[in-house]
Parts: structure tokens; C-alpha cells; sequence
């Protein structure tokens, strides 16, 4: 397919997808939100994974930006689009503090964690009752706004999506897929791990934030279970290895997916206690099986791109345009 | 004249094993120096420390007439002085043309970047056919070669090689060690790392004899070559012809 079909395709798309909220029909505003709050969770984790650190606790970046969000609206009576940027920073900063806590650990003991960062916040904020009302939790003072709430989900998936796209072009996405593969040899090629892990990390926390702020206010009402929920840290992984893991449209094929599939298998087996979720896991772990490396990576096996020894290499737009065959040659 | 690097009565080691226990030696502008040594003289440990992996608990490193001392890692491939690991440690789910584009992270390699990939793939022409190739699934004579194109890229002074024989069949070495011998036309210096003895003093002007963490000699590669000491420990008594070049 020319590449120009294809941006064709993807502007009126997303044109379509930002003009959605304005239809305004209930049951289509509701999946679409979840849709846009699951692929910035997605593209969140995925940015995170592709630098080599393997999140288990995303629904504390999450849960950060419920309360932060919260916070704003009800003990500041600040309007909620500021709430929404508190959680954006809160989720930069507990981001940065993490990576600097963890500085020295690497793969399952990151991991670990992680994991333990959202659960730890979930225990404290239970632990706070008089600041976030324990396990009674806090509703919202303020009036939702639905239609700027489903306009805000739709920017802000659509800004990370752009965001994902352009960071591919970039030195700073060399330098993470370098430290995925082997972070010794990316430093000795120059590349310092440090600026890298304390950027990706705090984008990641800062993205899962905001789409938590906006569920938040969505919602209504928090409580800590609500906030850190750990199906958040689970539907952050899924969505990226269903749709294709280190890739920009993977995270969003998952998203979309993973929440269709959810709906679909409620609507049709709903019916008995359980059924739709046990049909659901079952077609994930099938999915995994039979494609290991997710939608995506269907769709390369079938256009059988990067074939090893392909007579058409992929030019990349970084490598100087000046260098032709002819000057490689001895 | 001055050395380019100079290394003094280095120690280093992992907590309270010392494996360095006074390492000195020298590399002069343009020169080919080989450090040789059996398992566990402390081959890998001196380079970890002089690319800045891991730091030294004494002695000094000179470099270009300045102290490295605690210089980072990524400081010291933007000085110029790049490490080829042990292993090759290519990156397996890039390309081999994005493996290169990774080789000229620094601001000292960028410029040169165009300069270098028709070094690179003029050297290694192989590394051309098969720049869209995931690394991974190259062959490991090809991945070393991927891996010495690799720190090329980053436009280095002082080239560290960690043995770049290990694990490959005694055909490929000669074709990797004649690399190396091109590389060192080039003005840049090398230290090479190796057991494969005999390979590394063909290429060699000079070479360091590394027992136990410390120098047990040194010399001319010529001279080591014929020292008791280096034919028993890492040739063997046999005579020998050119025909057992690549065999240790």
C-alpha cells in the first residue's frame, strides 16, 4: 500500500475518531472513552517496555492521577482541566522519584518493583482517611462536563499516538531499543542509561496519569481499590502484546481489541455468571499462542516484510541520503 | 613521545575479589598492542575498567595526556576510546544498518557518519547485503563483524577488541584478524584482548603477557612470540607454520 494512502487513511480516521463525542451517542461516547483511556495506558507501557523496563504496576501511575485529579477538584476547588494537569505532573514526578529509587535494578527485580510501588499506594492512600477518605473513598464536588471529558480522552490518546509516531524518529528511540537489547554495549557505543530511563519513565507515568484523571472524573468517585485496580496494570500489557509489542500501532490495535472483545463476550455470554470471562481469557492466551507477536506481527509475516536478505532494505530516514551503493564498495 | 593511553599499577575488582593487582602498560598514536592471558588473568576486567564499567580501586589511566579517573562510560566513547565487548553483545531485534546507526550515537561520531558507513560496509561488504537483516539471526562470524563495524561507527581513537576470535570457526578469525589489520592502517590504535595468541601477535607491533592480575612480561610481538614463556602457556612447544595460524 503507497504511504500516501495510508496517512490519507489515518487523518481521516483520527478526524473521525476526535469528531465522535460530538455525535453524542451514549453507548458509542462510552466505548470510544474507554477505547482512548486504554490506548494511552497502552502506548504507555509499550514506551516503557521498549527501553527494557517491564512494568507490573501501572495502576499506580494510574491511581496517582485519580487523586491527584481528585485532589484538585474537591480540597482546592480547582476546574477540573487543571485536576487533569496536577495528574500529569504528579504521574512525571512519582515517575522520576521511582526511577531514581530503582536506579540500579534491572529486569524482573524492576518488575517487582513496580508492582510494588501500586500496591504500596494503594495500602497508603487506605491508610490516609482523612485525606482521601480511606476505604470510604471521595466523590467528586464538581458537575462532570461529559462532553469535554470525552474530548479530552480522544486528544490526549490522539497526542500519544502522534507522540509514539514521531519518537520513532528519533535518537531517543535508538538509544531505548538499544538499552532493551543490551545496555552494556549501548553504553559502550555512548549511550548514558540514565537520561533515557528517567525520560521514558516519567512520559509513561505521566501519560497512565492523565488517563487516570480522566477516569476519575469520568467516574466520580474513587476509592484506593478503584484508583489502583490492578486490572489497569494488567490491560496495560495485554493491549501492547496482543497488538504487537515495540511497535507504534500495536498498543492501539490492542486497545481496541481488548476492550470490543470484553463487551462482546459480556454481550453474548453474559448470561451465566463468569462464562464471558472465561471465553474472554480464553481467546487472549489463544491470541498469544498463535501470535506470538501480536496483530502486528501478522500483518508483517503476511506482507513478509524485513525478509532476511530482502533485495529491498529499509532506507532508514537517519542514515545520511549521500551514501549510495557505489561508495560502499571498496 | 608520549603515550596515547598509559595505564599505572592499575587495580580493580568485584567486591572483595581483586582481580587487577597492578597493571601497567602502555598504547602508543597509531599502534597495535595485544594483552594476552589465559581465563581469569584479568583480560575482560582491564577493559571493563578502562571503558569505565567498572572503576579501579588504584592506579592511574592516561589518556591523550589527561586522567580519566572517573570519567563515565559514555564520556569516554565520546573521547574517542570504544570498546567491541566480549561476545560480540550485538543488538538482536535491530537491523545490522541499525546496529551501525546505534555505533554513531556520540556527537564525535555523528558528523562522520556518512564517512564511516562506506568505511564500514567497504570493510565488511557482507554488512551491506545485509542491512536489513535483524542482527540475531546472522551468523556469529557475521555478528562479530557487525559488532567491530558496530564501534567503528563511533569514530574511535583508541579501538578496545575484547576477543574478537571467541567462538568462531578457525576461517572466519582469519578473515576478522585481516579486518583488524586494515582497521590498523587507518590511524587508529588498537588494543587488542585475545587467547588466540598466535592470531593476535600476527597483528600486533607489541604485546602484554597478563598472569593473576599482573604483567609477567612484555615486548616486541616478534620477541613474545619466540619467549619461552608465551609458547608454553598459550601455543604450545610445537613448531609452528603458517598453516595453524587460527588454531589456538
Amino acid at each position: 500500500m503507497p504511504k500516501v494512502v495510508v496517512r490519507v487513511f489515518l487523518l481521516i480516521a483520527s478526524v473521525a475518531f476526535l469528531a465522535l463525542p460530538f455525535i453524542n451517542s451514549p453507548v458509542l461516547n462510552d466505548l470510544t472513552f474507554r477505547i482512548c483511556l486504554l490506548i494511552m495506558v497502552a502506548i504507555s507501557w509499550n514506551l516503557m517496555a521498549n527501553a527494557g523496563l517491564i512494568s507490573l504496576g501501572h495502576s499506580a501511575f494510574w491511581g496517582v492521577g485519580c487523586y491527584a485529579t481528585m485532589f484538585a477538584a474537591n480540597l482546592f476547588a480547582l476546574p477540573l482541566i487543571i485536576g487533569l494537569l496536577f495528574a500529569l505532573v504528579a504521574g512525571a514526578l512519582i515517575g522520576l522519584i521511582f526511577t531514581l529509587l530503582t536506579a540500579r535494578l534491572r529486569g524482573f527485580f524492576f518488575a517487582i518493583c513496580t508492582l510494588g510501588l501500586s500496591e504500596g499506594l494503594r495500602v497508603t492512600s487506605l491508610m490516609l482517611p482523612d485525606l482521601t477518605g480511606g476505604a470510604v473513598g471521595m466523590f467528586l464536588n464538581q458537575p462532570i462536563p461529559r462532553l469535554e471529558v470525552f474530548v479530552l480522552a480522544a486528544v490526549g490518546a490522539f497526542l500519544c499516538i502522534v507522540f509514539s509516531a514521531f519518537l520513532t524518529q528519533t535518537r531517543f528511540h535508538f538509544a531505548c531499543r538499544g538499552m532493551r537489547n543490551h545496555e552494556g554495549a549501548a553504553q559502550m557505543l555512548g549511550v548514558d542509561p540514565r537520561p533515557y530511563r528517567l525520560a521514558v519513565v516519567g512520559l509513561s507515568a505521566a501519560m497512565t496519569s492523565y488517563a487516570g484523571g480522566l477516569s476519575a472524573i469520568y467516574g466520580a468517585y474513587i476509592d484506593p481499590s478503584i484508583a489502583f485496580d490492578l486490572r489497569v496494570t494488567v490491560q496495560s500489557q495485554i493491549a501492547p502484546i496482543i497488538g504487537g509489542m515495540y511497535t507504534v500501532a500495536g498498543p492501539i490495535i490492542g486497545a481496541f481489541v481488548i476492550v470490543v472483545l470484553a463487551d462482546q463476550t459480556r454481550v453474548l455470554f453474559g448470561s451465566s455468571e463468569g462464562i464471558s470471562q472465561l471465553i474472554f481469557g480464553i481467546i487472549l492466551v489463544l491470541a498469544i499462542l498463535f501470535m506470538p507477536k501480536g496483530v502486528v506481527g501478522l500483518w508483517e509475516r503476511w506482507t513478509s516484510r524485513r525478509v532476511a536478505g530482502s533485495n529491498t532494505p529499509i532506507q532508514h530516514p537517519l542514515v545520511h541520503p549521500k551514501v549510495t551503493t557505489a561508495e560502499r564498495t571498496p | 613521545m608520549s603515550a596515547l593511553l598509559s595505564i599505572a599499577g592499575l587495580k580493580a575488582g568485584y567486591d572483595d575479589a581483586a582481580v587487577l593487582n597492578g597493571v601497567s602498560l602502555d598504547v602508543d598514536e597509531s599502534e597495535v598492542v595485544c594483552l594476552l592471558g589465559a581465563n581469569g588473568a584479568g583480560k575482560t576486567t582491564t577493559m571493563a575498567v578502562l571503558s569505565g564499567l567498572i572503576s579501579s580501586t588504584g592506579g592511574t589511566i592516561t589518556y591523550d595526556g589527561r586522567d580519566l579517573g572517573q570519567l563515565r562510560p559514555h564520556q569516554r566513547v565520546e573521547a574517542g576510546i570504544v570498546l567491541a565487548p566480549e561476545g560480540r553483545k550485538v543488538f538482536p531485534d535491530l537491523t545490522v544498518e541499525e546496529n551501525l546507526l546505534l555505533g554513531s550515537f556520540t556527537h564525535r561520531a555523528r558528523s562522520m557518519r556518512a564517512q564511516k558507513f562506506s568505511e564500514v560496509y567497504g570493510l565488511f561488504p557482507i554488512l551491506a547485503e545485509r542491512r536489513g537483516q535483524y542482527a540475531g539471526l546472522m551468523s556469529g562470524g557475521e555478528q562479530q563483524m557487525l559488532a567491530l563495524g558496530r564501534a567503528l561507527m563511533a569514530n574511535p581513537r583508541l579501538l578496545l577488541l575484547d576477543e574478537p576470535s571467541l567462538g568462531l570457526a578457525p576461517k572466519i578469525v582469519l578473515t576478522v584478524f585481516d579486518a583488524i589489520r586494515r582497521i590498523a592502517q587507518s590511524k587508529i590504535s588498537i588494543l587488542l584482548v585475545e587467547q588466540n595468541a598466535y592470531a593476535a601477535l600476527s597483528v600486533a607491533s607489541r604485546g602484554y603477557v597478563l598472569r593473576g592480575g599482573v604483567i609477567t612480561s612484555h615486548g616486541s610481538a616478534n620477541r613474545l612470540r619466540n619467549s619461552a614463556e608465551v609458547q608454553q602457556a598459550f601455543i604450545g612447544r610445537v613448531h609452528h607454520t603458517d598453516a595453524n595460524v587460527a588454531v589456538r
